[in-house]
């Protein structure tokens, strides 16, 4: 009774002035930073925090907590309007928002991500609120060997992922693995694949590479220059939020599922957000029969990354509450929040103070009832992005990104790393790769590395202590559920490709056919070109010799042969994991070399052709971008280039080149150096 | 006509003009700079990453520092965490001394460094101004465990001894102690942080954790269970009074201190010119007096103990001597 005492307290304290105020601010906030790639969460706490050095602690309290929540959802519109996840957590939003959005129905795609987003972290909640009593005993369930397995049943996602395509899906998780082990070995005290390069200490940083793999991917497609992200050209808005909302209610078994994904996942601290959003869209896709196919606009695809992304939330708030224990990256900057204003986590939170931690959660709550209402009455107009043609907001989003990546940590590296993980990215898709499985293996192999590493020290048994605890063959039991039984069910009733797989490949951003080497038909021999009458551009445009395939297939030999190749300088601990995970990615790319190389001659259309070197010019583009940022710096480099862009790329006389320049350079300086003051 | 020797004492006096003219406004250039020294903005690097000590003690500084400088100029802090100190250490060390790169370093991690690795620098070539704290390193274990204080551990075998990293600063500390008292001990490493560490003693992975002595009071009062044995320091300080952990005069290990904490020594690259250096000691030492500093620490639970750059130079010194002893 003096907990519900309690809570009912706290609620009236969040819904008074000056309170309510606060937390209004923090959404706004929160979503501004959510939805623009590279800010996120941490970004938003770490400069809020000092701000508040003077306020009360509960208004203090109330702003954090609707800023996480507002973040969450702001994610998810950059990741529906156009193709790039505001945050990590909201790639898989990617998968079936924006095809959503392409379709014409970006509004509705939008009031779905509002509402799951809402409650999802209703739910997330309630969770937090019933676990209270056992919080100590649930976290310390969680030992090193647990956290290993985690970070293998998310690897295992990129099995179930990848099995249309397994080789190359294989291949791009192996890769992915060994870039994440570029970078200093805090175990071994070893800069490993560092080349001598002072960046590649830090290692690759998660934010470049997917606003890389993402926006910039999706901007050289956009370049292309016809048409506008809605295929059709225009949106359908009317009655698409109660359209989004009833999507979303009508699937209660989707939204109750994914948000208990996102928070329990949420309350193992390290276990991460990414990891959980794509647990619960595979697990989704895995249980859904509805249509259409996940990866071409399902709003089931959408409830489940989003409903778990703002469940986790709540869940990760227990072990930071509790313990201390970050259960998220927002999570450990809120920590010092709380610091700040002289509530330490412990018992001491969890009773007399409780007051507080339910000033939290109800500041989250309400903040993430407010991002539903503003998403659903802004979804309409926040729909009309993907009208707008191609040619004319592909810069916009190019010089959005790259800043996001640029105020990471003021690093002209990382605006290079973003735009070679967007050519990266525009290989990966256009190549029948796997996006997934980079992105998943980057974030998840450090951890499973870090907790293998722990694991055997703390053992008297060697490897055994991985398969001595109950809750770890627990972990273990359900990946092999995920991966085996469904594959052994399709086998025996005799379905071909699997369907998982098939949408996940299915979200290419890419409009041309994947020739990579095939001819498109008789029609296709009447158009092709006479290889003697091209030039030496045109040749490698046309693939032809070899191809897109075998050069890609070539490059990622190299690349993995390199890294085994200077992996015995290492100490043992440092190169054991890049032995085990290098080995058999070099032999599976040089087996996929072969075959490629083995392929049949190719032909390739006029339109294909002419596809490529459109994307190919957008390519050169984006590296006249950087040479101009390096040159000129950032602000006047980015003015040079939207000028140029606009001009003779986008084709626009010089009035509204200037407009469109002035415009979308004015907003990006006040967004960034005004009000977000990065 | 003029003569020759006119013609050549004028332009002696010409040349000595000009010459006389370079040099006072020279004079006045450096004057003038240092006068208006600083007037853009500095860069403040953190070896660190964002939470930590080393973090909120340089947010604290760019926040409340720039009040204490001549001119007003931002203070924009940076982190820098790769190679635990390494790459941030470099970075200073590599920036022009133009007084607009600053940074804190940890004076027993980048000697560590320095040791262990090939770097272009030596620990005492930076221009430290002065450290507005230190940390403390404890030793803390579980109420379950049956070491109930740091003589317990003596004659215990194999004890499992949670680290972040194997040949970081808390290992070498936990190592001088073992040396001192004869312990039998592993490491467990690898750990992300002290809050992973104490949740490691209080689901038994290991027995005992090196940590830093805020975040072990923190932890003693929390609900994982945490017992300190004993604190790299003479004394006992007054966060971890009454919690009957020992301090080094308890043990006769007064010489550990140099090893049991870092300093958060703040520098600017080699050579910065003495002017630059004053202003900046000068501004430090007002912002660690401040009051807005010290509501900060109440606040936050952090500890201002400052050093003066001779200071510094001095626990650099002493700490250079010992370390070899208990190197990994």
């Amino acid at each position: 009774m003096v907990l519900v005492s309690t809570l009912f307290q706290a609620l009236l304290t969040v819904l008074s002035w000056p309170v309510v105020g606060f937390v209004i601010l923090g959404t706004l906030f929160g979503i501004l930073f959510g939805a623009i790639p590279g800010i996120g969460g941490v970004i938003a706490l770490t400069l809020l925090i000092p701000l508040t050095f003077d306020m009360n602690t509960v208004s203090a309290l109330a702003l954090f907590a609707a800023t996480m929540g507002g973040v969450a959802f702001g994610g998810s519109v950059s990741a529906i309007l156009v193709n790039t996840p505001g945050t990590p957590p909201n790639a898989a939003t990617c998968f079936d928002g924006y095809p959503l959005a392409r379709r014409g129905r970006g509004s509705e795609a939008i009031s779905i991500s509002a509402t799951a987003s809402a409650l999802g972290a209703i739910v997330g909640i309630a969770v937090f609120y019933l676990t209270i009593p056992v919080a100590r005993r649930i976290i310390l369930s969680f030992a090193p060997p647990e956290f290993f397995w985690l970070s293998l049943l998310g690897l295992a996602t990129i099995a179930i992922v990848t099995r249309g395509n397994a080789l190359k899906g294989l291949i791009s998780a192996g890769v992915g693995l060994l870039i994440s082990f570029v970078g200093f070995d805090s175990i071994t005290g070893t800069v490993r694949y560092g080349f001598g390069i002072d960046y590649l200490w830090d290692g690759v940083q998660l934010v470049p590479v997917f606003i890389g793999l993402f926006a910039i991917a999706e901007v050289i497609r956009l370049s292309t220059g016809e048409g506008t992200i809605a295929s059709r050209g225009t949106v359908s808005t009317a009655g698409s939020r109660v359209r989004g909302i009833r999507q979303v209610l009508g699937r209660p078994r989707i939204l109750l599922q994914s948000s208990l994904v996102g928070v329990l996942v949420g309350m193992v601290p390290g276990a991460g957000g990414t990891v959980s959003n794509f647990l619960s869209y595979v697990l989704a896709a895995r249980t859904s029969n509805d249509s259409p196919p996940f990866g071409e606009g399902n709003p089931s695809g959408i409830i489940a990354s989003e409903a778990s992304n703002d469940a986790k939330d709540g869940g990760s708030l227990l072990p930071t509450v509790a313990f201390g224990l970050p259960g998220s990256a927002m999570a450990a900057v809120l920590l010092a929040g709380f610091e700040l204003h002289g509530l330490n986590p412990g018992p001491e939170l969890l009773s007399s103070n409780i007051f507080y931690v339910f000033v939290l959660l109800t500041s989250l709550v309400i903040a993430n009832v407010l991002t539903s209402v503003l998403g659903l009455s802004l979804s309409p107009l926040l729909s009309k992005v993907t009208t707008v043609p191609s040619k004319l907001i592909a810069p916009a989003i190019l010089v959005v990104s790259l800043e996001g990546a640029y105020v990471l940590r003021y690093s002209l590296g990382d605006v290079f790393v973003t735009i070679l993980f967007g050519f990266l990215g525009y290989a990966i898709v256009a190549l029948d790769y796997s996006r997934i499985a980079i992105a998943l293996a980057i974030i998840l192999g450090p951890l499973a590395e870090k907790y293998l590493y722990i694991s055997l020290q703390i053992s008297d048994s060697g490897l055994g202590i991985l398969f001595e605890r109950p809750l770890s063959l627990a972990i273990v039991a359900i990946a092999i559920l995920l991966v085996v039984v469904p594959t052994a069910v399709s086998a025996r009733s005799g379905l071909g490709r699997d369907d998982v797989s098939d949408w996940l490949q299915s979200k290419t951003g890419v409009d041309e056919p994947q020739a990579t080497g095939d001819a498109d038909g008789p029609e296709a021999e009447e158009e092709t070109s006479e290889a003697g009458e091209r030039g030496y551009l045109d040749r490698i445009v046309a693939g032809e010799g070899l191809s897109f395939d075998s050069l890609f297939a070539a490059l990622v030999f190299g690349f993995v042969a390199l890294l085994l190749a200077v992996t015995p300088a290492y100490p043992a601990d440092a190169s054991r994991l890049p032995y085990l995970v290098g080995v058999p990615t070099a032999v599976m790319s040089f087996a996929l070399l072969v075959r490629t190389l083995r392929a049949e001659g190719s032909t390739v259309t006029r339109s294909v052709l002419a596809t490529r070197r459109k994307h190919l010019l957008a390519a050169v583009w984006i590296l006249v971008l950087f040479v101009l940022i390096g040159v000129a710096g950032f602000r006047l480099g980015t003015l040079l280039f939207l000028v140029a862009a606009y001009r003779l790329q986008a084709n626009q006389d010089w009035s509204r080149t200037a407009l469109l320049t002035g415009s979308v350079w004015t907003t990006t300086f006040l967004i960034f150096e005004v009000v977000l003051r990065v | 006509m003029k003569s020759d020797n006119s013609t050549r004492r004028e332009y002696l006096k010409a040349s000595a003009g000009v010459l006389a003219a370079g040099g006072i406004s020279g004079c006045v250039g450096i004057l003038g700079e240092s006068s208006g020294y600083p007037s853009n903005e500095i860069e403040w690097v953190i070896p660190f990453s964002q939470g930590g000590g080393f973090d909120q003690a340089s947010r604290a500084l760019a926040e409340f520092m720039p009040n204490y400088l001549p001119n007003d100029v931002n203070i924009r802090p940076k982190n820098i965490t790769a190679g635990a100190g390494l790459k941030a250490a470099t970075t200073i060390h590599r920036a022009e001394p133009d007084g607009y790169t600053l940074g804190m370093l940890a004076h027993v991690q980048t000697l560590l460094h320095q040791f262990n690795n090939d770097v272009p620098w030596e620990i005492e070539e930076f221009s430290y101004f002065g450290a507005p704290s230190s940390s403390i390193y404890t030793t803390v274990t579980g109420t379950d465990t049956p070491y109930e204080t740091v003589e317990d551990l003596r004659g215990a075998d194999g004890i499992k001894v949670g680290v972040l990293r194997p040949s970081g600063s808390l290992a070498i500390s936990f190592n001088a102690l073992a040396e001192t008292l004869d312990l039998s001990y592993e490491f467990v490493s690898g750990y992300g942080g002290t809050d992973e560490l104490y949740t490691a003693i209080a689901r038994g992975d290991v027995d005992v954790a090196q940590g830093a002595a805020i975040s072990a009071s923190d932890a003693i009062e929390g609900e994982l269970g945490i017992r300190p044995l004993v604190v790299f320091r003479r004394e006992v300080p007054s966060l971890l009074a009454d919690t009957g952990v020992a301090s080094l005069s308890d043990i006769d290990a007064g010489e550990l201190e140099a090893v049991g904490g870092e300093i958060r020594g703040c520098c600017a690259p080699p050579d910065l010119s003495d002017d630059k250096r004053e202003v900046l000691e000068e501004a430090l030492t007002e912002t660690v007096d401040s009051d807005e500093m010290k509501e900060w620490a109440e606040n936050t639970g952090n500890v201002i103990n400052p050093y003066t750059t001779d200071e510094i130079v001095e626990r650099i010194e002493s700490t250079k001597e010992l370390l070899p002893e208990y190197r990994i």
